[in-house]
């Protein structure tokens, strides 16, 4: 059982295209661009305490990262908004990985450069508590990423946010 | 030997080094692309050794390292800042990371970037297995 920002514990565990696993049908209000975003804000949420640094990050990717550039403010104020309702509704940030990694759409290097993208808001304050850890080992089961290549982003991002 | 002159030079701070190697790898392609840009400034903005500095300070070093681009002379700041940078291992491999983030902001490396990432990651004495690695990672963590 695994606890997350929010109080509630729920077990997290998913696996996206698992043959065992049904696939979930497209959510209108999730496309692509607002997993992304989602999947940013979760990793901000993920021990329970939103830090400035990790905002400006997730500010800058907005403007910089090719999945969430089209977005428009509307757009990004709805998606924050339907992440706030689902992490409210489940009363976990786990719900939101769950339902924005099996939305998120299988292209050539979008899990791997999202997964990169929350080590480094993970890790905008420096540290990786447990807490953090677990939620980065889950979404990447959950995008079904092979461990070696996930621990090979943990150690650059940590090398780049050491100073 | 360093001469007497240069002996009593001081040296650039830890903060100043490193956003002045941040900051040209952004302009080293002589085109600064917003998301660039954008990057620069998240990383002034949150990064612990930037944010001991002013919001002035910060400028005033963005300033600097513009206008030695404008005249074609920001390899003579980056050199600087290389010397002055304290030699730590883990601090060299996050300047790196930091630099390597922002040229790979848009998607691309041209040969500018690349031949300052060469010196840098030379200067800096990076492993070679270490810099492949960060190349790798963020060439990955940008594509999207």
């Amino acid at each position: 059982m695994r606890s997350f920002a929010g109080g509630s514990t729920l077990k997290f565990r998913l696996f996206r295209g698992h043959p065992s696993t049904p696939v979930a049908p497209p959510d209108p209000r999730f496309p692509k661009e607002c997993c992304v975003l989602a999947l940013l804000v979760a990793a901000a949420h993920a021990d329970g305490d939103v830090a400035p640094e990790e905002e400006i990050e997730i500010d800058a990717l907005l403007v910089r990262a090719r999945s969430m550039i089209a977005m428009s403010p509307e757009q990004v104020d709805r998606c924050v908004t339907e992440c706030r309702d689902i992490m409210r509704g489940q009363n976990s940030v786990s719900s939101l990985v769950t339902h924005a990694c099996r939305q998120l759409p299988v292209e050539d290097g979008l899990g791997e450069a999202v997964f990169a993208h929350c080590v480094d808001i993970a890790l905008a304050d420096r540290r990786l508590l447990l807490v953090e850890r677990e939620f980065l080992d889950d979404m990447a089961e959950a995008l079904r990423l092979p461990k070696a290549l996930t621990d090979k982003i943990v150690t650059v991002m940590s090398w780049k946010n050491a100073f | 030997m360093t001469s007497p002159a240069s002996a009593l030079k001081p040296r650039w701070s830890l903060a100043r080094c490193q956003f002045i190697l941040i900051c040209a790898a952004a302009l080293i392609d002589r085109e600064l692309k917003p998301e660039e840009q954008t990057e620069v400034f998240a990383i002034a903005s949150r990064t612990p050794t930037l944010t001991e500095i002013s919001q002035e300070v910060i400028q005033g070093i963005w300033d600097d390292v513009f206008a030695h681009h404008q005249r074609n002379d920001l390899m003579s700041l980056v050199r600087t800042a290389i010397d002055d940078l304290p030699k730590d291992p883990k601090l060299a491999l996050s300047t790196y990371a930091h630099a390597a983030d922002v040229a790979h902001a848009d998607r691309r490396i041209d040969r500018r970037e690349l031949r300052f990432l060469n010196t840098l990651a030379k200067d800096l004495k990076l492993r070679p297995a270490d810099r492949r690695l960060v190349d790798e990672i963020m060439d990955l963590k940008n594509r999207h």
